[in-house]
């Protein structure tokens, strides 16, 4: 099975190795679990895998600095479970260089989705340094914080987006003055909340308009394509890792 | 010992006063009188006044009592008892009385003498003490003629000559000191008593006051942010064991509250690991109906969990304030709920600019329109502001609460309705956390009754900051 993606799964409770293990394996991939760092990183000496799901909080080394040490060791992208739903963590974790990262409980097929979503991106470009994305977009005066899900408005205020319009206003930073179809933003939009899809586009758009447009019915930004398709006009100015929030 | 010290310092104050007092006013002089000058003044003085007129009598006896440095009145009416004192008793003023009585028989009906010492209306009699015992009858006797040798009358007497008609001519020595004299000593004295007194108590106070202020600013610091608040009682010896009992009981509460946080995040961390490995679990059930009752079994717990772990923990409270945009933020908690097919609707302004913690402001807002949901079936969110203020209105159309259990509704763990039933939901925090997060921002929440009478209107409001550029 020389293309099936192999997975480690780093937890310490048994329970969630075997019956992740266990889900995984039925969704086609090949997996391996360790209970801890040490453990983790002999598995890493003896076989190539293709992407670790790493737990937080497991005894002796604490998982953000494991995470730390395997984006400086090499390129195998990482997707962290979190316990706590502290924001801290997250960030941190984000920070230190994991690509996703999922809170327990989580909802299994979401965590299969993200996981086929950073092996998508990553699979074509392995290197550490290419496969970031930025940490942060700024167009107009408006900054979006990728790491935080943030949007700010120039005067510096939050604007709260939907999980739906910011994976849209992502999608639209990372591909300034391209024209966009419809298919192409479903394709490009899905994969981190299931829900995505279940609204068009054209009214994730319209609300998009309603949230950063100065005037909603003359849109500056995203301008509406007459061949089916959407451009985002702004100039973009994508930030480095470790730019504040 | 202090208060000791304080109250020392006050009494000793107002004994120097009084010294000084003592010291610095001059004396009182006695006047003393001769026999002979005083039978001849009062002799002439009432004969003059009895054949005065009426009318002109008490402005005449005023007049004769500033010549001749006495005090004269012409009464009416006999004022005071009529109580003379025996003649042995009185030796020398008794031949003045005498004199006069025998001097103007026909004129006068009848002379007293009265020994009277006090301001005029607080008088009181004086006796007096011989020594030795019998000097009374060595004195000569009778009254005072012309050739006899003159005597001394000292103050103080009264001496009242009745007339034929009946009223009186009343004759004392003259008041050295004029009233204002007599009571400004006693005034001063007072006064300074009592400025002294206040100054001293007034400056002790304070001082012992302030470090007692700073305790009670500590202690509720403390309790507003639970972080600990060293006291600082500099200044207070005596109370150094209330600073130390101060700071070993914010030290226990602390430890208390890391304790009682810990458990919690252990328990957090525990309950949530069960649920991760039941969820993967529940993927291999086959049966569709049952799996997704599992599995909505389980969102539930993780539900409660995260309403439980957020009221007790401290992170919505640590959060600082920010700039965000309400209105956007009430937009997408209608939009994210409205996509999973519930009836929200949201009316107001796109933009409003507020101060406050952005993901516990989140949280209070997504309780209450998840409240209106739960128990009314659907949810009406109205944004707008005034006078410096947003007004934020969640209106359902469900049983509504009562006004007299609204505060009840608010209370943690509390539902209103009773059987705590699994089908609405929750375990009794929404209100409660939604209170908390929104009083913390200067807000207020409060319940009542929608214009349509029936559900319940949920109303917030929020400072708007004063430049607001929306």
């Amino acid at each position: 099975m020389p293309n099936t993606p192999h997975i480690l799964i780093a937890d310490d409770d048994r329970q969630i190795r075997t019956s992740l293990a266990r889900f995984l394996e039925g969704n086609g991939f090949r997996v391996s679990a360790v209970a801890d760092g040490v453990a983790m990183f002999q598995a890493m000496e003896n076989s190539r895998f293709d992407l670790i799901v790493l737990d937080i909080m497991m005894p002796g080394e604490n998982g953000l600095s494991l995470c730390r040490r395997l984006r400086a060791a090499g390129k195998v992208p990482v997707v962290l479970l979190t316990a706590l739903s502290t924001h801290t963590d997250r960030i941190v974790g984000l920070e230190l260089g994991a690509d996703d990262y999922i809170c327990k409980p989580f909802d299994p097929r979401e965590l299969l989705a993200r996981i086929r979503a950073v092996l998508r991106r990553t699979g074509d470009t392995p290197a550490p340094e290419e496969r970031a994305r930025p940490a942060s977009y700024e167009f107009e005066g408006w900054r979006l914080d990728v790491l935080r899900r943030t949007l700010r408005n120039p005067e510096g205020t939050l604007v709260e987006l939907t999980a739906g319009e910011f994976d849209l206003l992502l999608t639209f930073a990372g591909h300034p003055q391209h024209v966009l179809t419809r298919d192409q933003l479903l394709d490009m939009t899905r994969g981190r909340e299931a829900n995505v899809f279940d609204r068009s586009i054209d009214v994730q758009v319209s609300r998009l308009r309603r949230k950063i447009e100065a005037d909603p019915q003359a849109p500056v930004f995203i301008k509406t394509v007459r061949s089916g398709g959407y451009v985002f006009c702004a100039g973009v100015v994508a930030g480095s890792q470790g730019a504040p929030g | 010992m202090r208060i000791a010290a304080m109250m020392l310092v006050a009494v000793l104050a107002v004994e120097s006063l009084n010294a000084a007092a003592l010291v610095f006013i001059p004396p009182r002089l006695m006047r003393v009188y001769g026999g002979h000058w005083l039978v001849e003044t009062m002799e002439k003085a009432a004969l003059a006044i009895f054949q005065a007129d009426a009318k002109r009598r008490e402005a005449l006896a005023t007049g004769l009592s500033a010549e001749n440095h006495l005090q004269i009145h012409w009464l009416r009416v006999q004022q005071h008892p009529d109580e003379t004192a025996p003649a042995f008793k009185r030796p020398f003023p008794e031949r003045v009385r005498q004199a006069i009585e025998s001097d103007l028989k026909g004129t006068v009906s009848r002379v007293t003498f009265r020994s009277l010492i006090g301001p005029r209306g607080n008088q009181f009699h004086v006796d007096l003490l011989f020594q030795p015992p019998d000097l009374p009858s060595r004195l000569a006797k009778g009254p005072l003629k012309p050739e006899d040798e003159d005597i001394a009358i000292p103050a103080p007497f009264e001496f009242g000559i009745q007339g034929a008609d009946g009223s009186w001519v009343i004759v004392e020595p003259e008041d050295m000191l004029s009233y204002r004299a007599r009571v400004l000593p006693w005034f001063i004295t007072l006064l300074g008593a009592a400025v002294a007194v206040s100054l001293v108590s007034t400056f002790a106070a304070r001082q012992w006051l302030r470090p007692l202020d700073r305790l009670a600013g500590a202690a509720r610091e403390f309790g507003r942010t639970r972080r600990a608040v060293p006291v600082n009682t500099a200044g207070l010896s005596e109370f150094k064991v209330i600073e130390q009992a101060m700071n070993e009981m914010q030290d226990r509460i602390k430890r208390f509250l890391d304790e009682r946080t810990h458990m919690l995040a252990a328990m957090s961390h525990d309950l949530r690991t069960g649920l991760t490995g039941l969820r993967l679990d529940a993927e291999d059930v086959c049966d569709g109906e049952a799996k997704e009752r599992l599995v909505a079994g389980m969102e539930e717990m993780e539900r409660m969990i995260s309403a439980t772990l957020d009221f007790a923990g401290d992170e919505l409270k640590s959060e600082p304030a920010q700039a965000i945009d309400l209105a956007a933020l009430l937009i997408s908690l209608c939009d994210t709920l409205a996509d999973r097919n519930y009836p929200v609707s949201y009316s107001g302004p796109d933009h409003l600019s507020a101060q406050c913690q952005p993901i516990a402001i989140k949280r209070a807002f997504a309780n209450l329109i998840d409240n209106a949901i739960k128990y009314g079936g659907w949810a009406c969110v109205s944004l707008s502001h005034s006078g410096g203020k947003a007004a934020i209105f969640i209106t359902d159309g469900g049983p509504g609460i009562p006004a007299e259990k609204a505060e009840l509704a608010f209370q943690a763990f509390r539902r209103l309705e009773n059987s705590r039933s699994r089908e609405t939901g929750g375990v009794g925090l929404g209100l409660t956390i939604a209170r908390d997060i929104i009083r913390s921002n200067a807000g207020e929440i409060a319940l009542g009754q929608p214009p349509q009478e029936k559900g319940l209107e949920v109303k917030v409001t929020l400072p708007l900051p004063v430049a607001n550029g929306s």
